[in-house]
């Protein structure tokens, strides 16, 4: 069948189906009582019947041309296929085998900032789950205009490169800006010892997994950007995670 | 003797039909492998639109971080490349707007008085971005009364409104891909808002 031939043999089923929801409207319209007697009534009768073709028309002239993409594409992709496959050499090394090698090996940990969900992997198994808080997405500007903070806990791959015990808060500017007060001039009024609990593992540029004051808020996106444990999690996490370990935050 | 021939052949050409139906479809797999590998090595993480499996996936180096199984996929358009997309944005009506924080002193407040971009505060339906005129409509399956008025709406987008659309994308020669993702239910949906962000490569398999 010619293309034409396809056009009208589609045509005349779209054009039904308009027609007749057409119709059954207009009967609708007489039985309660609205009639197109008049003269203008049949005009306005005819306009609409004529737009309804019409629009059958595009609409049919719409679907085939869709499908016109669709065959030329597919030919083109076949085309390629074949091709390609002529010329691509045997990989000496399966894919498969190749993607399993990409998959981090022994410990690593998985953050999920959606669910709040700290996990340990060790050998594919999970041997911890902790919940958590990550970034709260808030902004912070300072008051001067020139500096703009997005607490966010990153998303990707790390590494932890430190674990630290006792570890000891250096309080940054935005710490002071967030609570109305001025930034000190005095490094000692910067040492903050109880905030981060009694482990921490840093990561990326500056962000930890450490513990927290507010346990009722674990599970909520809370944070400044870093990840925020329970007391008894963050033990078992700081025991089972070495350094170097991977991290994929999510 | 003729007829067992004629058998004979019919049943050799089948075979040899469906032997090329087998490899070009293990030709797109071992194509798609190789295209997620190359994503792989490079990216943090990724996207998969399994669409023939009825999955997507977030991926980090080949292994699976979360799964979600999609109830109903539609495509409308060009057929798309096996390749890797990136997703350059991201729509919905309404869009999650980040809190400026206010400074003042003070302790951390309740749990109920906190108001923070979360994963309930993500949108339900929303639109993908992806490269070469391709969008993703996302949305949750929809019950009752809901569900009668969007069956409504998408027979008017898809009879309608897409034919209309393509015949004038036809005319300025610049074809489109509408793909249509339907998945069980709103958390489903929030959580790839959440976890699919812009810059991100992502794959789509198994539409035509």
């Amino acid at each position: 069948m010619s293309e034409w031939g396809r056009f009208v043999d589609r045509f005349k089923k779209v054009g039904i189906v308009f027609w007749s929801k057409g119709r059954g409207l207009v009967l609708r319209l007489k039985r309660i009582g609205i009639v197109f007697r008049s003269r203008w009534g049949k005009t306005v009768l005819w306009v609409l019947g004529g737009m309804i073709l019409i629009l059958a028309g595009i609409v049919t002239a719409g679907m085939m041309i869709e499908k016109s993409w669709g065959r030329r594409a597919e030919a083109a992709i076949v085309g390629e296929a074949a091709r390609s496959a002529k010329k691509k050499p045997v990989p000496s090394v399966p894919l498969e085998l190749k993607m399993k090698n990409l998959s981090p090996r022994g410990t690593y940990v998985l953050i999920d900032t959606a669910e709040n969900r700290l996990r340990v992997i060790r050998e594919g198994k999970m041997i911890q789950e902790a919940v958590v808080s990550c970034g709260s997405g808030d902004i912070l500007e300072d008051p001067s205009g020139s500096r703009k903070w997005v607490f966010e806990t990153p998303r990707g791959e790390f590494a932890v490169s430190s674990k630290l015990v006792n570890p000891t808060w250096i309080k940054p500017d935005w710490a002071f800006i967030e609570e109305g007060e001025k930034i000190p001039t005095d490094y000692n009024e910067r040492i903050d010892n109880d905030t981060l609990g009694d482990y921490a593992l840093g990561f990326g540029d500056g962000f930890f997994i450490h513990g927290t004051l507010y346990s009722r808020l674990l599970g909520r996106n809370v944070t400044h950007g870093c990840v925020r444990v329970g007391d008894k999690d963050l033990k078992t996490v700081f025991q089972n995670v070495p350094m170097g370990a991977k991290i994929y935050i999510y | 003797m003729n007829r067992f021939i004629l058998g004979f052949f019919g049943a050799a050409t089948l075979a040899v039909f469906l032997g090329g139906q087998d490899s070009a479809v293990s030709m797109r797999k071992a194509e798609f492998l190789e295209q997620e590998y190359a994503i792989a090595k490079t990216s943090a993480s990724y996207f998969i639109f399994d669409l023939e499996a009825r999955s997507i996936f977030l991926k980090a180096k080949g292994f699976k971080l979360k799964e979600w199984s999609v109830t109903k996929v539609r495509k409308w358009g060009r057929p798309i490349d096996l390749k890797a997309y990136v997703l350059l944005k991201k729509s919905a009506i309404n869009q999650p707007q980040r809190k400026n924080i206010t400074p003042k002193p003070g302790e951390a407040p309740n749990s109920s008085e906190l108001d923070v971009l979360e994963l309930d505060k993500m949108p339900v339906q929303y639109t993908l971005e992806l490269g070469d005129e391709i969008r993703i409509h996302i949305r949750p399956e929809s019950q009752g009364f809901k569900g009668f008025k969007k069956g409504v709406d998408q027979f008017i987008s898809w009879v309608v409104i897409k034919p209309i659309k393509t015949v004038f994308r036809a005319i300025k020669k610049n074809p489109f891909t509408d793909i249509e993702i339907v998945l069980p239910t709103e958390k489903d949906t929030k959580g790839i808002y959440w976890s699919f962000f812009e810059g991100q490569k992502c794959l789509l398999y198994g539409l035509r």
